[in-house]
């Protein structure tokens, strides 16, 4: 290892020692404070090295192969680095009166979800089979106890279904892994692409092990043939757990889809299939997602099947990839976008969770007259998850549905467009009900200043991103051109 | 396979044994019965590493697999109430059969079909150096050698890893020390994750 090695996997390393500080601070402190500033101390550092690499202030080395080329710190693994890390430390700061009021297993839950960000971390800038693998494994195994930490009926079942669920994903995708490595004779993703590229291969072997790893990050990407666990999931685990898991736990399993199929995987007779797989399961997602969501009472069910149409959405950027970069571009930008309108949305709930301690959507019922600030909040978010200009939402939406023109898969934007139009009812629905119902009880509730401070930061970024998408268009665009 | 008679020979007659004890693993309704074939399975297995001069994968799969993954199971049977005809037949069974023997015939279909890329076929000096990158030998006075791919001698790469275990844990440590320690990091959170569930079960 050399020095300049050490440098590069800085964010890498400051997340693993939050793990283990924070295991530290919690087993001796036993104060809840001391060991939620101590994580948030190192993801604070862990961001500071991210910008490092990313502006190539000092010791950045040139090459980005790293460790034997197991693992890349190139500008698309740091543009999601900012994406996961910026998440976490959301949830925490904002989850602390929730932690604070929950007595148990507290110090436990951030333990935990520092884990998975550790394996998130790795995954996204994984460039070796095995790497993957076991990075893959590291981000959903905290997961398992996370959707059980909460001492409800149904929370031992959610663990288990998880669990099945995730290790017999796991298995498929280790499968297709075999496969690919018995065609090709090497785990590396470098590797991989160049021998596909010399032989042009159109093995049945070939196309079973694109299947199989589909099939294995389908499950992490909450795609349809394998969503049963997500509304589960959503409404059993702790808000703070879902709403982490819900941006982060999809943007790490996109960017390594977008890493081993449309860097590694690109050659014609591979693409062809592939394009057809996603563009299939994409109008799954998004049909059986929205329709599902249309007839859900309880608010996180709700949000459980809008994120699997929200998926969907997504997909389309990568069976678009064809169109000049734009289509992953698009993706990047609806992923960084998604995670502040779903963030939001998910943390103003938190609170009015917090107030009547159960999850039915009346319980927004006339939230804009006792408290008009949260309303406008929630209801800025859920415009955006819906794609109504001028949101951040709208913009990533026309992003990947102009990419599926663009590479003439125009049944596919058009599909899109009936499902915004479908998906528009739930959502409209709910913001019809914070404006117009009655209200259940008068009082309002009480928000400090910093949860105002980060709900304004989510606000601010929809608008912001909506109104002028090349800021973060610059971004997503330099994230891309280092990966290719 | 050039004239090893004996070794052909216990390669299919552990592959039977395996399939048959698979298929004892999986219809056995006594699950403690089950649980034993499952670790009959798992020596076959072994034996089949062995054969593939894979002493140490082999090694660890009668150490981790039979030893203690096993013994483990054979634990959790004991928590179980009706051991004797314990697992009831799905009412999906046919489906899954159906499926099962689908994917099966599948799966044959392209293992015959597919051309493999087996070691000895590479010829390509470039593609050897990134499959193996460096290849360690233990010199006569017993500090370890490492040589570059290409100047391998002709025989060596036909069976590959003469002296596995070496191979494995110097890359443990050289090109996966990422892998290996993100392994660690999943120990912990197993650790952390399984008392975290089950302090909780005890206090309701």
């Amino acid at each position: 290892m050399t020095n300049q090695e050490l440098w590069m996997i800085l964010p890498i390393v400051f997340v693993g020692i939050s793990v283990l500080a924070t295991i530290l601070v919690e087993v001796t402190a036993n104060n809840f404070n001391k060991t939620l500033y101590t994580s948030l101390f190192f993801l604070v550092l862990a961001l500071l090295s991210s910008l490092n690499i990313w502006f190539e202030w000092t010791f950045v080395s040139s090459s980005e192969y790293l460790f034997g080329d197991t693992i890349s710190v190139d500008k698309f693994a740091v543009f999601f680095y900012f994406l996961i890390i910026f998440v976490t430390i959301f949830t925490f700061i904002v989850s602390r009166d929730y932690l604070l009021r929950i007595k148990h297993d507290r110090g436990e839950l951030l333990i935990l979800i520092l884990l998975s960000l550790t394996g998130m971390m790795v995954l996204v800038s994984a460039r070796e089979l095995i790497t993957i693998y076991v990075a893959l494994e590291l981000s959903s195994l905290p997961l398992i106890a996370l959707g059980a930490i909460r001492r409800g009926k149904y929370s031992a079942e959610i663990g288990l279904k998880f669990f099945v669920l995730s290790s017999v994903s796991t298995a498929i995708l280790i499968y297709g892994f075999v496969f690919l490595y018995g065609l090709v004779g090497s785990t590396h993703l470098t590797q991989i692409a160049i021998e596909l590229k010399n032989t042009n291969i159109a093995e049945p072997a070939l196309l079973f092990s694109i299947v199989a790893i589909i099939a294995g990050f389908g499950f992490k990407m909450a795609l349809v043939p394998w969503q049963s666990w997500i509304p589960d999931f959503y409404q059993g685990a702790p808000i703070p757990v879902t709403a982490f898991l819900s941006v982060a736990s999809k943007a790490s399993a996109f960017a390594i889809v977008i890493r081993i199929f449309v860097i590694t995987l690109d050659n014609s007779i591979s693409v062809e299939f592939w394009v057809t797989v996603f563009s299939l399961v994409s109008v799954l997602s998004m049909s059986i997602g929205n329709f599902i969501a249309l007839r859900q009472t309880n608010f996180l069910r709700l949000l459980g099947y809008s994120t699997i149409a929200q998926a969907g959405y997504m997909l389309i950027g990568i069976a678009a990839f064809t169109s000049n970069g734009l289509g992953v571009n698009g993706l990047l930008y609806y992923l960084a976008g998604y995670g502040f309108s779903n963030l939001t949305v998910f943390f103003v709930f938190l609170l009015i969770n917090s107030k009547f301690d159960d999850d039915r959507i009346d319980n927004l019922n006339g939230l804009i007259h006792n408290s008009p600030f949260l309303a406008i909040f929630i209801i800025l978010g859920l415009l955006s998850l819906l794609g109504m200009p001028p949101t951040v939402g709208f913009m990533g939406k026309l992003f990947v549905f102009s990419a599926a023109i663009d590479s003439g898969l125009i049944w596919l934007a058009v599909i899109g467009g009936i499902n915004t139009v479908v998906g528009a009812y739930y959502y409209l629905r709910i913001i019809k009900k914070i404006i117009f119902d009655k209200s259940n009880s008068s009082e309002n509730i009480p928000v400090n200043k910093t949860l105002y401070v980060t709900y304004s930061i989510g606000a601010l970024g929809i608008i912001f991103l909506g109104v002028l998408p090349a800021l973060l268009l610059n971004l997503t665009k330099s994230a891309i051109e280092s990966l290719i | 396979m050039s004239g090893n008679f004996f070794i052909d020979i216990t390669f299919w007659v552990v592959s039977f044994l395996i399939i048959l004890g698979s298929f004892y693993v999986v219809t056995a309704r006594n699950i403690f019965r089950g649980a034993i074939g499952l670790s009959f399975v798992f020596i076959c297995v072994a034996i089949i590493f062995f054969l593939l001069n894979a002493e140490f994968l082999g090694v660890v799969q009668i150490l981790v697999y039979v030893g203690a993954v096993s013994v483990l199971i054979a634990f959790a049977v004991m928590f179980i109430k009706d051991v004797v005809d314990g697992s009831k037949y799905s009412k999906y069974r046919l489906l899954s059969a159906f499926l099962c023997s689908f994917l099966f015939f599948v799966l044959i279909f392209i293992s015959q079909v597919t051309e493999w890329n087996s070691m000895d076929s590479i010829e390509n000096e470039d593609a050897l150096a990134g499959l193996e990158g460096f290849y360690f030998e233990e010199s006569e006075s017993g500090s370890i050698l490492i040589k570059k791919a290409e100047v391998l001698s002709d025989g060596v790469n036909k069976g590959v890893f003469i002296n596995s275990t070496l191979s494995i844990g110097s890359s443990l440590i050289s090109n996966f020390l990422i892998p290996l320690q993100v392994i660690g990091f999943i120990l912990i959170s197993a650790l952390i994750g399984s008392l975290t569930i089950i302090r909780q079960r005890r206090k309701q």
